[in-house]
């Protein structure tokens, strides 16, 4: 298996396989000396020593030449100086979920909560296991051992839980993401009649339908093709618009990266056991972080930022009680005012997610928030794509879609339990929608990217 | 982590379980997508023109229909030459003969080779088979010709059913054979091609408000509507071109393009070797060895062509038609080099509407003599002037029509006397409607005469017998603005012709029957001055006006309303 992953990260990307191995053997050598070493010190050192390569290898080929750009931009500026050369080096495939793994694997180890892989083949198939490598989800090492260390069982089970992960996932990708994505392109490449508040809701809606989509469907897929090795992948979304606060939303959206995030750089930071101060630097760092994790782009940062001020307006919001006490009697209209004013911010920080342009950007905000926007349909309709009523139908389905699937526990489990006829025929039906909906340009996997 | 851990599965059910899926695709691909896919090609704007997609539906009517059948086969110049519901009523054939026009822009003998299993499969008696010169060219390297060839064998292959796969395949190009589906499996690659669209489009006929009376977006009836077998034999022809131009524009045109075209291969065809030939040779095999009868066209081309073509030009054309009129079994009929009237064409190489009625006459007869196993050589029957001579028939009745009542009612269609255009590029004649009472004037290409006196007249002998105002209505209908006026004048006894009022039905009619007598100056009313016998001639203003009934009142409030003069 791990040399499968090896071969697969080497097709996907070239000699960036040389990185990955040399930080997994980095990774290996450091997990195992600081837990053969009882000399704190020593061990730390190992610790500083895997962080420190794990950190450098991202900041070089993620972030260097953002912070070269940003550096020039400020000195041009500032003295109207020459600027540094960017590199231009090419982004490893995965290279932000991988390292993030194999720094959890020394971290968990130094924490004494795991014990190092038995051998190197072992741990090289954790750090690079080439079903999540690409895009996560981001598993933990002990999550990882625990199933290496049972005998790998190929059950005709697995294999149907594997295919229906696989193709719902296909679903999600194709039907979905990437025909909605053509509307919100549309919108916000183009960069015309910004002012419309119906094209610029309708745009945030629908990405804020192709991101989930894209995402999850990635993750579906992953977790299908690592169950059919026999290996559980952990679950990476909870239907995420339908959190009712922006805690929430974090609690369904990305988990993988947001525990991770929580575990290693929120707590260690201080978490939110030594005063407000301490919270709100460790909070507002996290996202802020987390947001940059997801590119080198300062939209990503702004991204990251917002969301900290989302969590942190809401626990100081929480703690005035305010909803409780006005709906003290009318509980169900307190949630659904809470959820829609939660999904109300978190589709208006799409925006912030999307569009890298900032004039785009900015107008696009405005008008999101009704300032200076007008509402013209016919504008709308003709500036839409072609293909207009079916992404129509699309996102209709999706929202009433999205719903159902949190209140059934999720339309995988459902469709994976059915009876043979039944899977056939629901499969069956989905292969043939994916197949006849896909539309003629297929778009990549947006945490390709990242 | 979520558990997906589901109750243990074996491998017969898990395989039990992926055959299913794959019934499942199958089946919602054939019987689903393809029939959406193809309907929506045929009635919606997914295609250029939805008759793209008619070719096996319509071999499978004309399978239906009984009593004898012909099916013509070619380009836009067959589509525009053959109008199979006037070719089946000249036709001697008592048992109702159907002609059907499956011509389509753009189609050469290659493309349209792979319809020849339909066409068999169809037991069609007779084939009637476009052969031009344009027909005749050696295939070249063209992004477009490549994209048409990709369109039309996508398209066949998407509504093909698998009994019309023949040994045509062996004939396709390696580089078009992507294009051909001949299994189930490339048929569902082929739809997904137009899928969405086709989805899309049955979203738009769901929400479309009132879609039983939307209009027909692609000019194509839907399979199997009450217009559908009237459209397979009299396809929706292109509108007038050349009749609405003058002499003088229509030889600037020649003079602009001709001499390029004529260097191009469709004037200059070849007489074997090309996958033309190879066509033409598959398809007149296998219809001969079906015992199809094969009728081989040439459709003349516009008169100022060939001005523009060397003596020997054509040379193999002649020899490629006449080798295959040679044929057991195939019949040559070739107009090409006739000299048909330049108001008989509707561009460079499609006819309009009269030469479509001429051809229809020349065609009837030619079936007539298949059928009746006559000579092979087809006598030029009927003749351009025996052609004129038919349409310049206008026997008016003679009655004379007296108004003795208040209000006095003259069918239309009962002239007593009338007369034809003196213009020669106006071939219009004013003629019983068929389809209810009344007169129209025919063809309606969007014509007005130079001169009123230039058009056609019908007219009437009135007898009134008592002086007073005499108020004159007329009951007409245009189907636009371009349809819907006459003019109309009177002979008095002793007195000079009064001058013409032009009567308009339209836009207060819209394509309804209305009653009018607002004429261009004034509602139309005439003195009478005791015993008068007078003549009433309506005269061509506008082609495609219709006229049912005249009513002569002598009271002046009198307005007639259909509910009441029906």
């Amino acid at each position: 298996m791990f040399v499968m992953s090896l071969v697969f990260f080497w097709l996907a990307s070239g000699w960036h396989v040389l990185l990955l191995l040399f930080s997994t053997s980095i990774d290996w050598r450091c997990g195992n000396s600081i837990y053969a070493s009882n000399d704190e010190r020593i061990r730390k050192r190992w610790l500083m020593v895997s962080v420190i390569t794990n950190l450098s290898l991202l900041s070089i080929f993620k972030y260097l030449d953002f912070f070269i750009r940003s550096f020039n931009l400020t000195a041009m500026k500032i003295s109207n100086s020459p600027g540094l050369d960017e590199f231009g080096l090419a982004l490893p495939v995965g290279i932000s979920f991988y390292t993030f793994q194999t720094m959890s694997y020394t971290i968990d180890i130094y924490r004494r909560k795991m014990a190092p892989y038995q051998s190197f083949i072992d741990f090289g198939c954790y750090a690079s296991f080439f079903p999540q490598l690409v895009a996560g989800p981001i598993v933990r090492a002990d999550d990882f051992k625990a199933q290496l260390d049972q005998p790998i069982s190929y059950r005709s089970a697995n294999i149907k839980v594997g295919l229906t992960l696989i193709i719902y996932g296909l679903f999600k990708k194709i039907v979905f993401a990437d025909n909605l994505a053509i509307h919100a392109n549309q919108i916000f490449t183009e960069g015309e009649h910004l002012g419309n508040i119906g094209l610029i809701w309708w745009a945030s809606l629908c990405f804020g339908i192709q991101i989930y989509c894209d995402f999850s469907a990635y993750t579906n897929i992953a977790m299908g093709s690592a169950r059919l090795l026999g290996i559980s992948l952990p679950e990476n979304f909870k239907t995420p618009y339908a959190a009712t606060s922006p805690q929430d939303f974090w609690r369904r959206w990305h988990i993988s990266l947001s525990t991770w995030l929580r575990d290693y750089l929120y707590i260690p930071l201080g978490g939110s056991r030594h005063g407000q101060r301490v919270m709100l630097f460790a909070l507002m760092t996290t996202m802020i972080l987390g947001g940059l994790w997801h590119g080198a782009s300062w939209n990503f940062i702004i991204w990251g930022l917002a969301h900290g001020l989302l969590l942190v307006g809401h626990r100081f919001f929480s703690k005035l009680n305010l909803t409780e006490k006005l709906f003290m009697n009318f509980k169900t209209s307190s949630t659904i005012i809470s959820w829609i004013v939660t999904q109300y911010l978190v589709f208006f920080t799409w925006l912030i997610f999307r569009i890298e342009d900032i004039d785009i950007l900015f107008e696009s905000m405005k008008t999101f928030v009704g300032i200076g926007g007008y509402f013209d349909f016919s504008e709308f309709m003709l500036f839409l794509p072609d293909i207009k009523l079916l992404i129509f139908v699309l996102a209709i389905v999706f929202i009433i879609g999205h719903g159902l699937s949190g209140r059934f526990g999720g339309f995988v489990y459902q469709i994976s339990k059915q009876g043979s006829t039944t899977w056939g025929l629901i499969i069956g039906l989905m292969i043939a929608i994916i197949y006849f909906v896909q539309p003629s340009e297929s778009v990549d996997f947006i945490y390709f990217r990242f | 982590m979520i558990d997906l851990a589901i109750s243990e599965e074996n491998v017969i059910s898990l395989a039990k379980s992926i055959i299913i899926a794959g019934l499942t695709f199958l089946f919602v691909s054939t019987f689903v997508v393809n029939p959406l896919v193809t309907n929506a090609m045929i009635e919606s704007q997914i295609l250029s023109n939805g008759r793209y997609a008619i070719v096996y539906d319509a071999h499978e009517t004309i399978e239906e229909f009984g009593g004898f059948k012909a099916t013509a086969i070619g380009s836009s110049i067959i589509r525009d030459a053959v109008d199979g519901l006037c070719i089946s009523q000249k036709m001697d054939s008592e048992t109702g003969a159907g002609i059907f026009n499956l011509g389509i822009s753009g189609g050469n003998p290659y493309t349209e080779m792979i319809q020849t299993q339909a066409v068999i499969n169809s037991k069609t008696n007779l084939v009637l088979l476009e052969l031009g010169p344009n027909n005749l060219w050696q295939f070249y390297d063209s992004q477009s010709l490549d994209d048409y060839i990709e369109f039309r064998f996508s398209i066949n292959s998407i509504t093909m059913e698998h009994d019309d796969v023949g040994s045509w395949t062996e004939l396709i190009r390696d580089r078009d054979l992507p294009y051909v589906a001949l299994t189930d499996v490339e048929k569902i690659r082929m739809s997904k091609i137009y899928s969405i669209e086709s989805i899309e489009s049955t979203f738009e006929e769901m929400a479309s408000e009132f879609p039983e009376v939307r209009p027909l977006k692609s000019g194509v009836p839907a399979i199997g509507d009450d217009n559908w077998l009237e459209y397979l034999m009299t396809p929706t022809y292109k509108s007038p071109n050349f009749e609405l131009k003058s002499s003088n524009e229509v030889r600037a045109y020649f003079e602009a393009n001709m001499p390029k075209i004529a260097n191009g291969s469709v004037y200059n065809p070849r007489s074997e070797g090309t996958l033309n030939h190879d066509s033409y040779e598959y398809i007149l095999r296998e219809l001969r060895e079906n015992g199809i009868k094969v009728l081989l066209l040439g459709i003349p081309h516009h008169p100022q062509v060939h001005e523009y073509l060397s003596e020997n030009q054509l040379d193999e054309y002649n020899s490629t038609f006449n080798k295959y009129a040679e044929y057991d079994g195939v019949y040559g009929m070739n107009m090409f080099w006739e000299d048909w009237p330049e108001w008989m064409f509707r561009d460079r190489n499609h006819l309009g509407t009269h030469g479509r009625e001429y051809a229809c006459e020349r065609i009837a007869k030619a079936i007539d003599r298949i059928n009746d196993n006559q000579s092979e050589i087809f006598p030029v029957n009927p003749t351009l002037e025996q052609f004129y001579d038919q349409r310049k028939k206008c026997d008016g009745s003679d009655l004379t029509w007296f108004v003795i009542s208040k209000n006095t009612i003259i069918p239309a269609e009962g002239y007593s006397f009338c007369s034809l255009a003196k213009d020669q590029r106006l071939p219009h004649i004013w003629e019983k409607t068929g389809l209810s009472t009344g007169i129209r004037l025919n063809p309606d290409i969007g014509q007005s005469p130079r001169n009123i006196v230039d058009g056609p007249m019908v007219g009437y002998n009135i007898t009134i017998q008592k002086s007073g105002w005499y108020f004159f209505w007329f009951e007409t209908r245009g189907e636009s603005s371009s349809d819907d006026t006459f003019a109309v004048n009177f002979e008095r006894p002793n007195l000079p012709e009064t001058s013409y009022s032009i009567i308009s039905s339209f836009p207060q009619g819209n394509g309804e029957w209305i009653w009018t007598n607002e004429s261009s100056m004034s509602p139309l009313k005439m003195w009478v001055q005791g015993h008068w016998n007078i003549k009433m001639k309506i005269w061509m203003q506008e082609d495609g006006v219709e006229l049912r009934r005249i009513l002569i009142s002598n009271d002046p409030s009198f307005i007639p309303a259909e509910e009441v003069m029906g």
